[in-house]
């Protein structure tokens, strides 16, 4: 049986790796006995895999996670029995079986709408006013490092929505950026692109990034 | 005073925040001004090893489980991380409250490894405490040091307020009881003296500054003279006799990274008596204490469940020697195989038992073999005491070739008294003899024997340690000449290199006039000297020439065996006349035999510990 999970990696949990995510879960599904399906091969390995993995550093409230069951099980149960074990900043919101020999999750994302939240403060006009400048171009060349060459792409067809929002007087930047595999825009980059816009840049501490919702195609 | 906690956020901009941030799964969060007695525990290494620290763990549940105390943990800040705190002027803190350290009443600090003590400086200078025990006031923690370090404290021995020698799992929840009691009485943090004079009392306590060393005109060790009439002489160890009735860990602290030995752990027993005259661990824990198969088996059932972990170490020094070994290995690989848990034994023996064990564990995981023959001819075998003959040698690898294996690990050491070129011969012989029992039996695949050369370094409480380390040009000698006596291409060679294996014999022998320079290296910028990408010798140079230290003296020195050492205040329960005899024997070749499975060879614990070799599989 094979399960589709949606789940969140929030507070101190935006600390670790994309790999240590995945180990942490791991023992938490021994943890909680989830009657995992394991490899074949010497080093037998839970059949599990990650949606667009998030960078250190980053929050989410929705991350998608696929892995298999040597039986079937009650998904109400295992979910309450699996969120016992989790540690804080990590739970299991949705659960839901799809199809064993499916496509692959990863070939099924598409887009992902991240949150950025500043602990500088930014005036409000100047935020709006990069923004509409960003939305207004035609081509955003940007430069990015891939395989140890530095490459120049154009962000714009992969950025679908770049607005903010304002939450009781608190300024938020929303960004829906194209996070497949054949094009994967990061949101640092749109932080980049801020940032030639700003007299004083932010540095990597002075904003947080919330990847708000994950959205898979469909078939 | 006021202390400046880091912003969290700032984190973003070092490697690995998780090593910094706590809250791990089975982590115990106790609010730190309700404790009465709290303590922070500090490991001077990087998270990474201080996580894989098994003794570190056991601590950490005994004392929480406590309820007037608390253990919040700490590690030697990597240094980005150091230059964060600097840059940001923050102070360290602990892991699970984010208390500054400097505020708690007592900070114990493990002694694990001699090229760790820069990294205490680090600790200590990063959480605004003074180095020395005597410029702290009492606003200060008392500093608590233990370990196998607390063997040989002497280099970092001012630094210390007291030193536990032995079992820590005892000593430690006396040592905060009594911390209370005192408290309880005069309802405020106990004067430091008044604590340290009633502390030295209990069995297994060594307050540095009770006892203070004279010197003759030449420098040469005279008297540890004490200060207090009521301090003991010599100190002597705890030890927990019956390691059934000793409390264990039933959860695993879980670090949210992988770490080095990441792992659920059981301790199959304590001490060992094989007897290797090199060997520190093998004396100052004696003698064997084993739990028994029925609490083991427990106890990997608790932390199996409470870890998630899909690996169980079987750990102690010699795990082969576990009297009910088989069964319990039939125990868990049946109980856990099923569910893709797999086990790890870390100390293999070299004979034929041990390769089939091993391949039987392997029947889960698939891994390279490594044995320790320790040196390469049987005359030096002798010497150290390593009883294992050529034949068992070759048995063992036998069997590793038909049980599938292709790349062994071989461990020896280089520096050994009695060594000559001969021995040397016989390591690439020994290697050379593999590589044609390969070829008889014709099987697939490739070869590989890497060959691991350590250099010896004599310790503290050991047969050898009145014999002197050869000199780093002799050992890069001996690395060159057995370097060009290899001629297959299946056998590679590793050495350890010669300048860390000096400075750990300079520390290892070492005493109290050694603790200004390691102030001075640490502030020349010396960190992490045991790990290769951090370890700046030159540092150390500087900072010995500085202060007019003969550090070679110290490493090189051929001790006279009536000498004064500065750790025969500090009782390992092992006479010294044992190890004389025992070095007697050495240079006579001859061996001594085990005393868990041969006669007692009277080295003295048990008769004046009122102890005893405690095998479960036996009774
Ligand atoms: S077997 Fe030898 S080297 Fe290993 S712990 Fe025992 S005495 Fe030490
Ligand atoms: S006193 Fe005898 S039996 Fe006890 S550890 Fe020493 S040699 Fe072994």
């Amino acid at each position: 049986m094979k399960v589709r999970v949606v789940f969140t990696k929030e507070l101190q949990l935006r600390w670790i790796s994309h790999l240590d995510l995945i180990k942490t879960i791991e023992k938490a599904l021994r943890r909680a006995q989830v009657p995992l399906a394991l490899s074949q091969g010497f080093n037998p390995r839970p059949k599990m895999s990650i949606a667009a993995p998030l960078a250190l550093g980053l929050s989410s409230k929705s991350e998608l996670l696929d892995f298999e069951l040597q039986v079937r099980v009650d998904l109400k149960a295992l979910q309450t029995k699996i969120n016992e074990h989790l540690p804080e900043g990590l739970e299991f919101i949705q659960l839901y079986e799809v199809p064993s020999k499916g496509p692959s999750l990863m070939s099924l994302v598409t887009v992902s709408h991240y949150q950025f939240r500043f602990f500088k403060s930014l005036k409000v006009l100047e935020l709006e006013k990069i923004v509409e400048l960003i939305n207004q171009k035609e081509e955003l060349l940007f430069e990015v490092e891939q395989k140890r060459r530095t490459r120049t792409i154009d962000l714009k067809p992969g950025i679908f929505a770049l607005y903010t929002t304002d939450d009781c007087g608190e300024i938020f930047l929303n960004a829906v950026l194209e996070t497949s595999s054949s094009r994967f825009i990061r949101p640092n980059y749109i932080v980049d692109l801020i940032n030639e816009h700003l007299q004083e840049p932010l540095e990597l501490e002075d904003y947080i990034i919330q990847r708000e919702k994950i959205l898979l195609k469909l078939k | 005073m006021e202390y400046k906690i880091l912003d969290e956020n700032k984190l973003i901009n070092v490697n690995k925040p998780s090593r910094y941030m706590g809250r791990e799964k089975n982590a115990i969060v106790k609010p730190f001004d309700q404790v009465e007695v709290p303590m922070a525990f500090a490991f001077p290494d990087l998270y990474d090893v201080g996580m894989s620290h098994l003794g570190s763990k056991i601590l950490y549940e005994i004392v929480n489980n406590l309820d007037f105390s608390s253990m919040e943990r700490v590690y030697t800040p990597w240094p980005d991380f150091e230059a964060l705190l600097r840059q940001e002027g923050a102070t360290l803190t602990t892991l699970e409250t984010q208390t500054p350290l400097a505020k708690f009443p007592l900070l114990g600090i493990t002694l694990q490894y001699e090229l760790n003590y820069t990294n205490i400086l680090t600790i200590l200078d990063l959480a605004q405490i003074p180095f020395y025990a005597k410029e702290r006031t009492q606003d200060h923690p008392i500093i608590i040091g233990g370990g196998p370090g607390a063997f040989n404290p002497e280099p970092v021995a001012d630094f210390f307020d007291l030193i536990v020698l032995g079992d820590g799992e005892i000593i430690l929840p006396k040592l905060l009881q009594l911390y209370r009691d005192l408290q309880r009485e005069i309802g405020s943090r106990p004067k430091r003296r008044e604590f340290l004079l009633k502390a030295c009392l209990l069995q297994g306590v060594y307050v540095p500054e009770f006892y203070q060393p004279s010197y003759d005109q030449e420098g040469i060790l005279q008297a540890y003279r004490r200060t207090e009439a009521e301090a003991p002489y010599p100190v002597k160890k705890q030890i927990v006799a019956d390691l059934d009735e000793a409390p264990y860990p039933e959860t695993m602290l879980l670090p949210f990274g992988e770490v080095i030995h990441d792992r659920a752990m059981i301790e199959l027993f304590r001490g060992c008596t094989a007897g290797c005259r090199f060997c520190q661990a093998g004396c100052i824990y004696r003698p064997v204490r084993e739990r028994s198969l029925e609490l083991l088996t427990k106890q990997a059932e608790l932390l199996i469940r409470a870890t998630g972990y899909d690996e169980v170490s079987l750990i102690s020094l010699s795990s082969m020697d576990y009297t009910e070994i088989e069964s319990l290995v039939d125990t868990l690989l049946n109980r856990y195989g099923c569910e893709g848990v797999g086990l790890a034994l870390p100390s293999l023996r070299v004979d034929s038992f041990s390769v089939d064990l091993a391949h039987r564990v392997q029947e889960v995981r698939k891994s390279g073999l490594t044995l320790a023959p320790e040196a390469g001819s049987q005359r030096l075998r002798n010497i150290i005491n390593k009883r294992i003959s050529e034949e068992q040698i070759i048995e063992a690898v036998s069997g590793a070739f038909d049980a599938g294996w292709s790349s062994l690990k071989l461990y020896f050491m280089i520096g050994l008294p009695g060594e000559t070129d001969e021995d040397l011969q016989a390591i690439v012989d020994m290697a050379e003899k593999i590589v044609s029992i390969w070829r008889q039996k014709r099987r697939k695949g490739q070869l590989r024997i890497s060959i691991s050369v350590a250099t010896f370094v004599p310790k503290p409480h050991t047969p050898f340690q009145w014999f002197g380390q050869i000199s780093q040009e002799e050992v890069e000698r001996r690395q060159r000449y057995l370097r060009s006596l290899i001629k297959s291409r299946q056998i590679s060679l590793s050495t350890h290199d010669a300048k860390t294996s000096f400075l750990e014999a300079v520390f290892s022998r070492g005493d109290r006039r050694l603790a200004p320079s390691i102030i001075s290296a640490y502030q020349l910028g010396a960190r992490f000297d045991g790990w290769t990408e951090h370890f700046r010798f030159d540092l150390w140079q500087q900072s010995f020439e500085q202060l007019g230290i003969d550090a070679h003296d110290y490493a090189h020195r051929e001790i006279e065996q009536t000498a004064v050492l500065p750790w025969d205040h500090l009782d390992s329960g092992i006479r010294k006349e044992w190890l004389q005899k025992e070095w007697n024997l050495a240079m006579a070749c001859q061996e001594t035999d085990d005393c868990r499975f041969g006669p007692c060879s009277l080295c003295g614990v048990c008769m004046d510990y009122g102890v005893a070799n405690d095998l479960k599989g036996r009774s």
